[in-house]
C-alpha cells in the first residue's frame, strides 16, 4: 500500500481515499508537520509557494512527488528537483491536473482506441474572471491558458511547428482583463486553436473542447453540460461538474505509476516542450509574426 | 451600355432564375417571399447538357419557361432580379450581365473564383444603381439572437467573436482510400456524381475549398456582428478528410485567426467533416465575449428531436423549426429595393469576404498572418 500526503483540504482527500485501490491518501494544510516515515509520496495540487519549496526537501528524504499544475516553476528549478529526485531514487513528476478531467480521459481512451482518427482540428475555448487568472506559470500568460496549451499538445501528441497569438486591442482599453487567440498549427496540416479570455464578470468560467479527427469528433462544451433553474425571470443554466473524479484518477495515475514503477520523467520532458509553445506565444504576441518551431 | 433599373409596377418582383444548376435552393428560398415570383429560368446555350437538364427541372417544377438565351430572357419576360446560381467560375459572369442589364442581382456563394472578376462585379454593380445580395444565413435564429443581445448592450463593447462552422457531411471516399495505380478523382465528375444525394459542393471546373465555399457563412456572421472589416488573418488548411480534397489540392478544413478593426479579434473554425462527426449536420456555434458579458449560442437552434426505429442513418435526428432565413433574406433585399438601402450583404462586402479568404489561403501557404487588400 503506498500512503499518498495531499496538500489541502483533509475531508476532500479523503473521499478520494475511499475510491483508490492500492494506496491511501491524506490531506494536510501543513506537509511540515507530518512525521516523514508516515508517508511514502506527496501530491501538491496547485502548490503554494511555500509548499513548492518544500519539493526538494521531501526529494530528498526519498518521497516520491508529483505536482499538478498550474505550477510556478523555472526550468533550472525543473532540472534541479529531477537531479535530486534521481539521486534519492525516487519519481518526480509535473503534469496538468485538466489531463485527469473524466471528459478529457475518456477523450483521450477513444483517441487511442483510433475511433477518432487521424486528429486534424483541436478548438478550445476558455473564459474566466480576471480574478481567476494567478498566472502561477512564469510566462506572463494566464496559467490556464498555459494548461490549454499543454492539453493541446497532449492530445495532438505531437509539437506544433508553428504558433500565432493576438490579443484583442480596444480604443481606451482598461480594466476588463485579457481575451487571447492562440493558433498552433502542427507538421502536415493538423491545427489548434485555443480561445482564451479574463473578461468574464464574477462568476462561473466558461470551457469548451472540441476535436475534429479523420473519422469522428468528440464535444465536450459547457453549453451541453447546463442544467436550468427557473427562479422566476430567465432561468439560470447551473454546470453539470466532473466532481472528485479528477482527483480520484490523478491520485490512482499516481498510486500505479509508484507501485509498478513507471517512469514519469517523460512529464518533465512535456512540460519543457510547453514551456517553448508558451514563450512562442508570448514571442508572436509581442512580435504580432508567426513564430516558427521548427527544429527547436 | 446600361439598362434604366427595373422597378416593378404592383410591388411584385418578376425573377429570372440564371443557371441554377448547382443547387436550387436560392431560387426557391427567395421564393418563400410572396413579393418575388419567378417567370424564367435562363442559361447560355452553350452549358453541358447535364446543366440543361437541371435548369428545365426547376422550370418544371415552377411551371416556366426555360430559355436557352439569358440576355433575351431579361430582356423579354419584364424581369426585374436575376438570380444566379451557376458554377461559381460563371458567377460573376452572369451577375455583371444581368446588372449591367438593369436587374438587381441574388447571388449564390461563393463571390467568384477570382479577384479581376470580383472587381469587375462591384463596378458594375455601383455603376448600374442596382441592388445585389450575397445568399447568406444571417438571417438565421441564432445569429438573430446573437446579432440583437450585441445590439441590446448585453455584452459591453466587443472584445472577441469566434464561429464554429462544422459540416458534418461526407465528400465520397476518405482520404488516403486510392489504390496505387488509381487516377485522382476528378473534381466535376464527383460533384455531378454527388449531385443525386445532395452531398455535392462547388459544382464547376475548378476545385473549391471549404475556406472558399462555405466561408462565407461565418464570414457574413462577422461581419454583421462586428460591423468592421478583417484587417489581417493567420490561417491553417488542410484536406484531412476525402479523397477528391486532396486529389484536387484543395481544404476541407481550415481555421482563422481574424483581426478587425477597432481591436476585435475573431476565430473561424470551418470544416466538411464527414457524416460520422455529429448526429445532426454539424455542430454550428457562435461563441463571443464582450466588455459586460459573453454569449455562447448554437446556430442550430430553436430544433426539435426525432428518433424511432428503422430511422434511415442520414436523416437528421435534430430537425431545425421556425427558421425564417430565407423569407428575412428576401424581405432584406425588397427592403433594400425599395427604399434604395445596402442589403445584408452587398457586392462590397462580399468582395471583401472573398478577399478575406484570398488572404486566409495565403496565409496557409506561407505561415504568416497576411493583410486582407
Amino acid at each position: 500500500m503506498i500512503r499518498l500526503v495531499a496538500n489541502g483540504d483533509e475531508s476532500r482527500w479523503q473521499a478520494v481515499s475511499a475510491r483508490v485501490r492500492g494506496g491511501s491518501i491524506r490531506g494536510t494544510p501543513d506537509l511540515d508537520q507530518l512525521p516523514s516515515d508516515s508517508y511514502d509520496a506527496v501530491l501538491l495540487n496547485n502548490p503554494t509557494p511555500r509548499e513548492t519549496e518544500s519539493i526538494g526537501q521531501s526529494l530528498a528524504q526519498g518521497k516520491h512527488v508529483l505536482i499538478a499544475s498550474p505550477v510556478e516553476l523555472s526550468p533550472a528549478g525543473l532540472e534541479s528537483f529531477t537531479s535530486t529526485a534521481k539521486r534519492a531514487g525516487v519519481q518526480f513528476a509535473v503534469v496538468n491536473f485538466d489531463r485527469y478531467l473524466p471528459s478529457r480521459q475518456l477523450l483521450r481512451q477513444q483517441l487511442d482506441a483510433g475511433k477518432l482518427g487521424r486528429v486534424g482540428l483541436i478548438r478550445m475555448y476558455r473564459w474566466e474572471t480576471d480574478q481567476a487568472n494567478s498566472s502561477a506559470h512564469q510566462s506572463t500568460l494566464s496559467a490556464r491558458l498555459v494548461l490549454d496549451l499543454d492539453l493541446a499538445l497532449w492530445i495532438m501528441g505531437l509539437a506544433p511547428h508553428v504558433v500565432f497569438a493576438t490579443e484583442a486591442r480596444l480604443p481606451q482599453d482598461t480594466g476588463h482583463g485579457r481575451t487571447i487567440q492562440v493558433h498552433l498549427g502542427f507538421p502536415n496540416g493538423p491545427m489548434a486553436m485555443i480561445a482564451y479570455s479574463s473578461a468574464l464578470p464574477a462568476g462561473d468560467d466558461y470551457r469548451s473542447l472540441s476535436v475534429v479527427g479523420s473519422s469522428g469528433a468528440a464535444y465536450s462544451d459547457d453549453h451541453q453540460n447546463m442544467q436550468l433553474i427557473y427562479r422566476g425571470d430567465r432561468p439560470q443554466a447551473v454546470r453539470a461538474e466532473e466532481g472528485i473524479r479528477q482527483l480520484v484518477n490523478l491520485t490512482q495515475d499516481f498510486i500505479e505509476a509508484i507501485q509498478t514503477q513507471r517512469d514519469l520523467s517523460p512529464s518533465l520532458t512535456e512540460w519543457s516542450r510547453l514551456n517553448k509553445v508558451t514563450h512562442a506565444v508570448e514571442e508572436s504576441l509581442a512580435s504580432r509574426r508567426a513564430i516558427s518551431l521548427e527544429g527547436s | 451600355m446600361t439598362h434604366s433599373i427595373a422597378k416593378p409596377a404592383d410591388g411584385l418582383f418578376r425573377c429570372a432564375a440564371l443557371s441554377a444548376i448547382k443547387h436550387d435552393y436560392v431560387a426557391r428560398g427567395v421564393m418563400s417571399h410572396p413579393r418575388f415570383q419567378l417567370v424564367v429560368v435562363a442559361d447560355d446555350p452553350q452549358v453541358p447538357d447535364w446543366a440543361h437538364e437541371r435548369n428545365q427541372q426547376l422550370a418544371d417544377d415552377f411551371r416556366v419557361p426555360y430559355v436557352r438565351d439569358v440576355e433575351r430572357a431579361l430582356r423579354e419576360f419584364d424581369v426585374q432580379v436575376a438570380i444566379v446560381s451557376s458554377a461559381a467560375e460563371r458567377h460573376c459572369d452572369l451577375s455583371i450581365r444581368a446588372a449591367l442589364a438593369g436587374k438587381h442581382v441574388i447571388q449564390d456563394k461563393p463571390l467568384t473564383t477570382r479577384s479581376s472578376e470580383a472587381d469587375r462585379l462591384v463596378a458594375a454593380i455601383e455603376q448600374s444603381g442596382v441592388k445585389f445580395l450575397m445568399w447568406n444565413r444571417n438571417f438565421l435564429p441564432g445569429v438573430l439572437e446573437a446579432s440583437q443581445r450585441i445590439a441590446a448592450g448585453e455584452v459591453g463593447r466587443l472584445l472577441s467573436v469566434h464561429v464554429d462552422f462544422y459540416f458534418a457531411k461526407d465528400a465520397g471516399p476518405t482520404k488516403g482510400s486510392r489504390r496505387p495505380g488509381y487516377p485522382p478523382i476528378d473534381w466535376l465528375t464527383f460533384q455531378l456524381a454527388a449531385h443525386t444525394d445532395g452531398s455535392d459542393g462547388a459544382v464547376g471546373h475548378e476545385a473549391i475549398g471549404e475556406l472558399s465555399n462555405e466561408g462565407i457563412y461565418p464570414l457574413g456572421y462577422l461581419q454583421m456582428l462586428v460591423g468592421t472589416r478583417v484587417q489581417r488573418i493567420f490561417a491553417r488548411a488542410a484536406s484531412h478528410f476525402h479523397q477528391v480534397n486532396a486529389d484536387n489540392q484543395v481544404e476541407d478544413l481550415g481555421s482563422m485567426t481574424l483581426e478587425m478593426e477597432g481591436g476585435v479579434i475573431a476565430s473561424i473554425a470551418i470544416g466538411r467533416n464527414g457524416a460520422s462527426s455529429h448526429p445532426n449536420g454539424g455542430e454550428m456555434k457562435l461563441q463571443i465575449v464582450g466588455t459586460a458579458g459573453a454569449l455562447v449560442v448554437s446556430e442550430g437552434r430553436p430544433d426539435i428531436g426525432f428518433y424511432y426505429r428503422d430511422q434511415p442513418a442520414r436523416e437528421p435526428r435534430q430537425r431545425r423549426v421556425a427558421g425564417e432565413n430565407d423569407f428575412l433574406l428576401a424581405e432584406n433585399f425588397a427592403q433594400a429595393i425599395d427604399q434604395d438601402c445596402d442589403t445584408i450583404l452587398d457586392a462590397r462586402a462580399s468582395r471583401h469576404i472573398f478577399a478575406t479568404v484570398t488572404a486566409a489561403l495565403k496565409s496557409s501557404q506561407t505561415g504568416q498572418p497576411v493583410d486582407v487588400e
